[in-house]
């Protein structure tokens, strides 16, 4: 599946609903620059319409006439529907815009598919190559043009709206729900759009290699980036935006505080809105901190180490967004975002370890209460013998591989790393002579479960466990000889 | 739907076939056809005279497929390869005469022989599976397969295949000399006529399009995956090496892992197949340092040295 279908539709309703947004907001703060609702119905179409014609129609050699005829369709109808008025001017800008960006995306989406053209299929074929070739020929790296834009617009966005909710023009306004319901459709709209023009670039690289990843993988990847965005809306809509008291203003007030009077803390003071901040009266004269104890230091490290906890949080949390988006390429990330998904990836290891070392600690357990005796702790740490084997958690063939292995490498037939399993049975085989078969077929039903889709089942599977079950034995009685070769020459 | 099962009865009588004309050359045969189903191309750097041409004939012919063989000169032109315009007086009109590349199992005698002109109006057919002459472009007939050779020991007179163009070979693999047994099979074997004159198809090149689709849904696990690529780095970073397997590299050797297992009637790939293909997919594509040159060091070498240190990352034991 191609996602390339629906990329100029997600152009389009963003940059309709960016539009709109300003224009909203330009109403609020001027009103006789307030837009009538069928706008949203021009803006909304010539983008869409613009997006989808320059991403499958336009070409270099697309006649001006019919370019024209394309934006006259949208200009003509609003001329007289604006009462052919100064109004014409404001709308009828905010139309074209709407056209210009639509255009802009749609000759993107373009030039991504042309990646082949431009490079040859053997340079597209490698994604370092064409991120190279691209920034060596002057242009951003495709999916960096929909970042630019999205932050661009965020940006502008974010800035009309502190104004406007400064001066107190959105709280009771009428415009006030159409305003969230237009930010929320930009926001998901550029967020999916983001995702989607990075999916859309790996299917072009893919075809271009000819590589044939899992179909399911476009289906996985809308599924995730929705679950993001739902996480983005609730957070936007329905989490405090005051993260009180762990703001800079209080952090830095208690500090200072802390700073000038020891131990005393000041209450941070409840304020009105407009209201400023109001700091301590020795603020005023900076003299030698009075009776500065251990105790303030103390606090100031745990508030630094809050903020630093804090950060890293939100570091991971922003880390696992780019690294879901990214994927494999999170290892072109450079900056803040390379930062995050570092923060990630190192909260992801560290919950990991320490999964690891809970189940260590839950399988070691059992054993050590299973096995008390006069050598305490290195009995039980100690593997469990033939009888009690079967009965561990881990019981599969994998885990059977690992004691063969652990069992075989204290007689000196080690496992090594660069072995594969095939050559460590093939290793065992030569020891053990007699047992090829036996060897062999646990071997071989070991790959299919390591390495096979489809792993083994019922029969087979039991087989397999009793052929390793079987080596298991000859390795331990293999130590027996030893033992007694031993023996015999020490006696 | 292709299966591979398919691809491994496949297999199992092509060497059968070819192994009819090729006495004892199993491994390079089983090569071949790896790089056959994965699209790609060969070098086989060989002395003269160890049955290259017969190898590429008996492919050809076991597959039904056209074959045509140049012979690689300093004066040979692109145009010699490629196909020319002529005009034709009674049409009144300039018509394209198909050059040797338009077949599909293409032997490149000593390409190191031709100019890099020469070498490099390869690389368009070998890389995009077309040529262009005057200004149109042909598309080559699949599956298409070029098998270059050249010798290792004698440079004189020679342009040697510059780095890029090496990287555009999918495998090399050398033919060597037969054992004494061997030898005496192939003299009685060409007593009365040349085995090759009776090489029939067993399958056809629609069927190997097939073939190769099927190999791509080759089941790699993550691990193997991980591996391949851990090798394929590692290739950049060791002492002896200027410039390591780059990532169409990588990419080589995932398809023909893929390519081998279903040889071997597997749906899935092990660190074997890395292992085995490590050494003719890598060893050619790797620019070893001057004074490593100089002390005789092979790349080869250097791949089988990788694969004794970079971890198979099977199980954790600790």
């Amino acid at each position: 599946m191609s996602v390339k279908g629906y990329l100029p539709a997600l152009a389009g309703i963003f940059s309709a609903s960016v539009l709109l947004l300003g224009a909203l907001y330009a109403g609020l703060f001027a009103p006789a620059l307030a837009v009538p609702p069928w706008l949203w119905a021009f803006l909304l179409g010539s983008a869409v319409e613009s997006a989808y014609f320059a991403a499958y129609l336009l070409s270099p050699r697309t006649p001006w006439t019919v370019r024209l005829l394309e934006l006259g369709f949208w200009l003509v109808p609003l001329y007289f529907l604006a009462g052919r008025s100064w109004r014409f001017l404001w709308l009828g800008g905010l139309t074209f815009l709407s056209w210009l960006l639509g255009r802009d995306y749609g000759a993107q989406l373009r030039d991504m598919e042309r990646v082949a053209d431009l490079l040859g299929d053997q340079a597209a074929s490698t994604v370092s190559w064409e991120y190279e070739a691209l920034e060596s020929q002057g242009q951003s790296p495709a999916v960096e043009f929909f970042w630019r834009r999205l932050a661009g617009f965020g940006l502008l966005m974010a800035v009309l709206a502190s104004a406007a909710h400064r001066r107190g023009l959105v709280e009771g306004s009428h415009l006030a729900w159409q305003l969230k319901l237009l930010g929320g459709i930009a926001l998901c709209a550029g967020l999916t759009l983001q995702g989607g023009a990075y999916l859309f670039r790996l299917q072009m690289l893919w075809s271009c290699a000819k590589a044939e990843p899992d179909p399911a993988l476009p289906r996985v990847w809308m599924r995730n980036l929705g679950l993001i965005l739902l996480a983005l809306l609730v957070l936007v809509y329905l989490a405090p935006v005051d993260y009180s008291p762990l703001t800079a203003e209080t952090i830095g007030r208690l500090v200072m505080g802390l700073l000038q009077r020891g131990w005393e803390m000041p209450v941070p003071q409840e304020r009105s809105a407009g209201e400023r901040p109001q700091f301590p009266q020795e603020e005023a004269t900076y003299g030698e901190p009075q009776g500065l104890d251990v105790a303030g230091l103390v606090f100031l490290i745990i508030s630094f180490l809050l903020l630093a906890i804090f950060t890293a949080i939100i570091l991971a949390v922003v880390g696992f967004i780019l690294v879901e988006l990214t994927k494999a390429e999170v290892e072109r990330l450079r900056g803040l975002p390379k930062l995050a998904a570092a923060a990630y990836a190192a909260l992801r290891k560290a919950l990991a370890e320490l999964s690891a070392l809970l189940r260590r600690v839950k399988l070691q357990l059992p054993q050590a209460r299973r096995t008390p005796g006069p050598l305490g702790r290195d009995q039980g740490a100690a593997p469990p013998g033939p009888g009690a084997r079967m009965h561990l958690p881990e019981r599969g063939i994998r885990a059977l591989l690992r004691r063969i292995a652990r069992e075989a490498g204290k007689k000196g037939l080690a496992f090594l790393p660069s072995q594969t399993p095939w050559e460590y049975g093939k290793l065992l085989q030569r020891r053990l002579g007699s047992q090829e078969d036996l060897i062999a077929e646990f071997f071989q039903g070991y790959q299919a479960v390591r390495y096979g889709a489809r792993g083994l089942q019922g029969a087979a599977e039991q087989r397999v466990l009793a052929a390793g079950r079987e080596i298991l034995k000859k390795i331990e009685a293999l130590e027996g000889e030893e033992q007694s070769d031993s023996g015999t020459r020490g006696g | 739907m292709t299966q591979v099962h398919e691809v491994a009865e496949f297999g199992r009588q092509m060497m059968e076939n070819i192994g009819s004309v090729m006495v004892g050359k199993e491994t390079a045969t089983r090569m071949l056809l790896v790089a056959l189903l994965s699209g790609g191309h060969v070098l086989v750097e060989d002395v003269p005279g160890v049955g290259k041409t017969m190898l590429a004939r008996a492919l050809a012919a076991s597959i039904g497929g056209s074959f045509s063989r140049i012979q690689c000169t300093p004066d040979l032109l692109p145009s010699d390869i490629t196909g020319l315009s002529v005009y034709d007086q009674r049409a009144g009109d300039f018509v394209f005469r198909p050059g040797p590349l338009m077949s599909q199992i293409v032997l490149a005698d000593e390409i190191n022989r031709a100019t890099p002109r020469t070498q490099s109006s390869l690389l368009e057919a070998m890389g995009e599976g077309q040529v262009t002459v005057d200004g149109q472009t042909y598309r080559l007939e699949q599956p298409f397969l070029v098998m270059a050779t050249q010798n290792p020991v004698e440079f004189e007179g020679t342009f040697p295949l510059p780095e890029a163009q090496l990287d555009r070979f999918f495998l090399s693999l050398s033919l060597g000399y037969p054992s004494v047994s061997q030898e005496k099979e192939v003299l009685y074997r060409l007593q009365e006529r040349h085995p090759i004159e009776d090489v029939a198809p067993v399958t056809s090149p629609e069927q190997v399009r097939l073939l190769q689709q099927a190999i791509t849904k080759v089941y790699v696990e993550e691990s193997v995956a991980e591996y391949l690529v851990r090798l394929v780095q590692a290739t950049r970073t060791h002492p002896q090496v200027q410039l390591g397997a780059s990532p169409r590299g990588s990419l080589a050797l995932f398809r023909a892992a893929q390519a081998l297992a279903a040889l071997e009637g597997r749906d899935y790939v092990l660190p074997d197949d890395v292992k085995q293909l490590a050494v003719p997919v890598l060893a050619h594509r790797l620019t070893l340092k001057a004074d490593s040159i100089l002390r005789g060091v092979q790349p080869a070498a250097v791949v089988r040295d990788l694969l004794r240190q970079v971890p198979v990352g099977a199980e954790e034991l600790n």
